[in-house]
């Protein structure tokens, strides 16, 4: 495995001023290969992603993303983020096009490639729509059809379905993995939702809260295509238990940690 | 009757105010010396307005005050506002006092200002300019407020340049709040003018009414205050319809 990997984390640390939020955080992804964080609000999913983008820096450890460390934001890993990200005075296809353009590449060209891209997130015929005139779901498809034009060998998601609504949020991550399944990029997904990590991943992460760390990683070894067909089944749901035992202590814990709630 | 649109609503409310300002004077509630019939100041304006005189030392002198302390109020107003904003301690300063600014009585600064630039243009400009900024800086400040976080990661994600971010993430989002401020401060410099003007000035449509005052000539003051409030209102609609057509519909980038 490591041989092969395209996404190596070695013994990452992180603390906020004298907090731990990682420690000793190690993985590695291979190509195409789809992985998924999971764990309790505050655990640290999100910075660990983060410094994985090259968007924060560990205190200590190491991140080398095909042969070559990371030190900073890399023009091949392309990232989803939580919140809509889409700039709201460009049309659909002028935000997908942004990665191209900050890249200097010319309109015509730019332009291709975005309309490319917007079809294969399944938007052809939204072009010209303003990011307001679209639903939560069809935005962050834009955001992952942006993704999807510098050509990443690496996709970084931070639960980019968090604000939609559970039914939509799974069709959508469903529509994802169909798209990122036809490049070989590899992908981390952090999520807070086991049934989302399970329906989609090859892996599931599972992380522990403060200090963020993995304390268990199941392998998903579904037969056939991941699909609707999925929701609701025994497979699914043995691997949902399976991962929430570990999970479950730990969500007490970081329920403790947020101190009683006040009246 | 009801089915009136609101146009129709309004044309009919301005006919209406008309047709009692035409008959208070003739019936002699009001007596003649203080106020004319209506249709007497529509002739009187119509009349001002081709005058030669009235656009050289009236209409011009006052849109040309207008239209600099306008453009030194959006461009201090962008600048100090992204300064105020940027630097926290500065901020943390003199944001609480920001909103109380209005209601200082900027004016009484006028002796101030023509002790420093004499009569004329000059402290009427400054003064406009001075009362028409901070609405620029409070607004466009909000509208930094508003542009979140995340684009700031995103663009980074991109290796955009500092610039480049500035003015393609950063500006854009800013500029709905920006251009609110900018119609007030329009307003503002055009209210001011006026106002500084009226008080003390040798130009300008203020001046003008002002000297028809004095003189006794109801027909010309009434005239030159109908033209006014016309180009105002004028003024007004025209900006609302550019910040509304500026305003995230079209690619302001």
């Amino acid at each position: 495995m490591v041989e092969t990997a395209r996404v190596i984390v070695d013994r990452l640390g992180k603390s906020y001023g004298g907090m731990p939020v990682l420690e000793d955080v190690s993985f590695s992804i291979g190509a195409g290969e789809f992985v998924s964080l999971v764990g309790p609000s505050g655990c640290g999913k999100s910075t660990a992603l983060e410094i994985v983008g090259g968007l924060n820096s560990p205190d200590s450890g190491r991140i080398e993303i095909a042969g070559s460390p990371i030190t900073g934001p890399r023009s091949q890993t392309g990232i989803i983020f939580q919140e809509a990200s889409t700039l709201p005075w460009r049309t659909a296809l002028n935000n997908v096009a942004l990665a191209l353009e900050m890249r200097g590449v010319g309109k015509a060209e730019r332009h291709e490639a975005a309309r490319r891209a917007l079809a294969a997130v399944g938007l052809s015929g939204f072009e010209r729509h303003y990011p307001s005139q679209l639903s939560g779901g069809m935005r962050q498809r834009v955001a992952l059809a942006r993704a999807l034009t510098v050509e990443p060998d690496v996709i970084l998601a931070d639960e980019p379905f968090g604000a939609l609504d559970e039914q939509t949020r799974l069709v959508v991550a469903l529509e994802l993995l169909s798209v990122v399944e036809r490049t070989t990029a590899s992908v981390l997904f952090v999520t807070h939702s086991i049934q989302e990590a399970v329906l989609l991943s090859d892996r599931v992460l599972i992380m522990g809260v403060r200090p963020g760390r993995i304390i268990d990683e199941v392998r998903i070894d579904i037969e056939g295509p991941r699909g609707p067909h999925l929701i609701g089944s025994r497979e699914l749901s043995e691997y949902t238990d399976r991962i929430w035992q570990p999970l479950r202590a730990e969500a007490q814990k970081a329920l403790e940690m947020q101190g009683p709630a006040r009246p | 009757m009801l089915a009136l649109r609101a146009w129709q609503w309004t044309l009919l409310l301005l006919a209406l105010a008309a047709l009692v300002l035409e008959i208070l004077p003739r019936v002699g509630v009001v007596s003649r010396a203080t106020l004319l019939p209506f249709s007497e100041m529509v002739v009187a304006a119509v009349q001002l307005l081709l005058r030669p005189d009235f656009y050289t030392d009236g209409v011009l002198p006052s849109l040309l005050a207008i239209l600099i302390a306008f453009a030194i109020a959006a461009v201090a107003g962008v600048a100090i506002g992204y300064l105020i904003w940027r630097v926290r301690p500065l901020r943390q300063a003199i944001d609480p006092y920001l909103t109380a600014y209005y209601a200082l009585p900027i004016f009484a600064l006028y002796p101030a200002l023509i002790a420093i630039w004499g009569q004329g243009a000059g402290p009427i400009t400054a003064l406009a300019a001075l009362f028409a900024v901070v609405a620029v800086i409070t607004n466009a400040m909000n509208g930094f407020d508003s542009a979140p976080p995340i684009i700031g990661k995103l663009a980074r994600s991109m290796q955009v340049p500092e610039r480049t971010y500035f003015l393609k993430f950063f500006l854009p989002y800013a500029m709905p709040y920006i251009l609110i401020g900018l119609r007030l401060a329009f307003l503002y410099s055009l209210l001011s003018v006026l106002a500084a003007e009226f008080l003390l000035s040798s130009a300008g449509l203020g001046h003008f009414i002002q000297i028809a005052y004095v003189r006794f000539d109801m027909a010309e003051m009434y005239g030159a205050i109908l033209v006014v409030f016309g180009l105002a209102i004028l003024a007004e609609r025209l900006i609302t319809l550019a910040v509304r057509k500026l305003t995230w519909v079209g690619d302001l980038t």
